[in-house]
């Protein structure tokens, strides 16, 4: 009798192991062609990368944020934002790269910064990078984009400080 | 003998599990790498988290925030002709003078995606070319991105976008590059 009871219960583990493909274990390959499919279908992270004069995004330079020193017009990605805190705000470098990028950060660093805002040196980011929108992304969605951050090529650049809006 | 209540109640588990997997698919059945349960729920994850289209189709308010009555309304008509301001106001400068400004995703039959059907929204996104013929080789929307959207995904945007309120606005016309 408890045999039996035994093998059924391990026959609904094993059954429900193949019909719910979340509760498995994700590989790391797994994970990454998830982040990749987000960072290159869905979520571009378009404003992480600068353009070219015809419009058309710098690969040369993908995923390492604006240009420095900026120009003092141009498309955002390039020349910056601006929202009622920042006068310009720049896109940063979110390349693996460990000086200038965020190579050295974790992914709790990274899954904290994007349902925070708050970056491991403490700083707090504007909305303009839109994290209170990205506060739902789920945790497998979030593991993902960072496990294919982690493989794309550094890029050494540090752009310009963020200018102050006037005081009013 | 004691063993036969068992083997029934084992199947009949197993038999409902059939009859769920049946019902499902009778309906529409969802890619399996989802974590939502649905095609509007898919929908509105896309549109409002993952992607994000609120940080350009969006206006702002006065208080530089996104103005949620003119939820995904694209660029107010009233802005045509601007020059300086973020681009929710003085649209994304292109190349060659070329100026894009946010559409109306509202389904607005006049201003918005009203007439789209499903199907023209889905290949404006495998291939850029919109409805009406136009397609830019550069836009802040990145159709080159965009392209390599699942089918699935793209319908469950078109689906979630049909329940949003409708609201009538003509963004101001593109200036295309010179």
């Amino acid at each position: 009798m408890n045999r039996i009871s035994a093998f059924f219960t391990f026959l609904a583990t094993v059954l429900m192991i193949f019909l719910l493909p979340s509760a498995r274990a994700q590989t790391q390959a797994e994970l990454i062609a998830r982040g990749r499919y987000i960072a290159t279908a869905i979520q571009g992270c378009g404003c992480h990368t600068r353009e070219k004069p015809d419009g058309s995004k710098d690969e040369n330079w993908h995923y390492a944020g604006s240009p420095n020193p900026a120009p003092p017009f141009g498309p955002p990605a390039n020349a910056g934002w601006s929202s009622p805190r920042w006068k310009k705000i720049y896109a940063r470098n979110i390349t693996p790269d460990s000086a200038t990028g965020i190579g050295k950060w974790t992914e709790a660093d990274f899954i904290r910064a994007m349902r925070t805002g708050i970056t491991p040196d403490g700083r707090v980011l504007d909305t303009q990078m839109p994290w209170n929108a990205f506060q739902k992304i789920t945790d497998r969605d979030l593991k993902s984009l960072w496990a294919y951050l982690k493989t794309i090529k550094p890029v050494r650049n540090t752009p310009p400080r963020n200018i102050p809006a006037d005081r009013k | 003998m004691r063993r036969w209540p068992l083997l029934l109640g084992a199947l009949g588990a197993l038999s409902l599990i059939g009859a769920a997997c049946a019902l499902n698919s009778s309906q529409e059945k969802l890619p399996a790498d989802w974590e939502q349960t649905s095609y509007l729920e898919r929908g509105d994850y896309l549109v409002n988290h993952l992607g994000h289209c609120d940080g350009c189709h969006t206006p702002l308010g006065r208080d530089g925030q996104p103005d949620m009555s003119h939820f995904l309304s694209g660029v107010p008509a009233k802005f045509a002709g601007a020059k300086a301001g973020p681009p929710q106001v003085a649209g994304f400068p292109g190349p060659r003078g070329a100026r894009f400004y946010a559409k109306n995703l509202t389904p607005d039959p006049e201003t918005g995606l009203g007439r789209w059907s499903e199907e023209q929204f889905i290949q404006t996104f495998r291939t850029g070319v919109r409805p009406d013929g136009v397609k830019y080789a550069i836009s802040p929307m990145e159709w080159n991105i965009y392209a390599n959207m699942k089918k699935e995904d793209v319908r469950a945007i078109y689906r979630y976008l049909r329940t949003l309120k409708p609201i009538a606005n003509k963004p101001p016309e593109d200036i295309p590059p010179k």
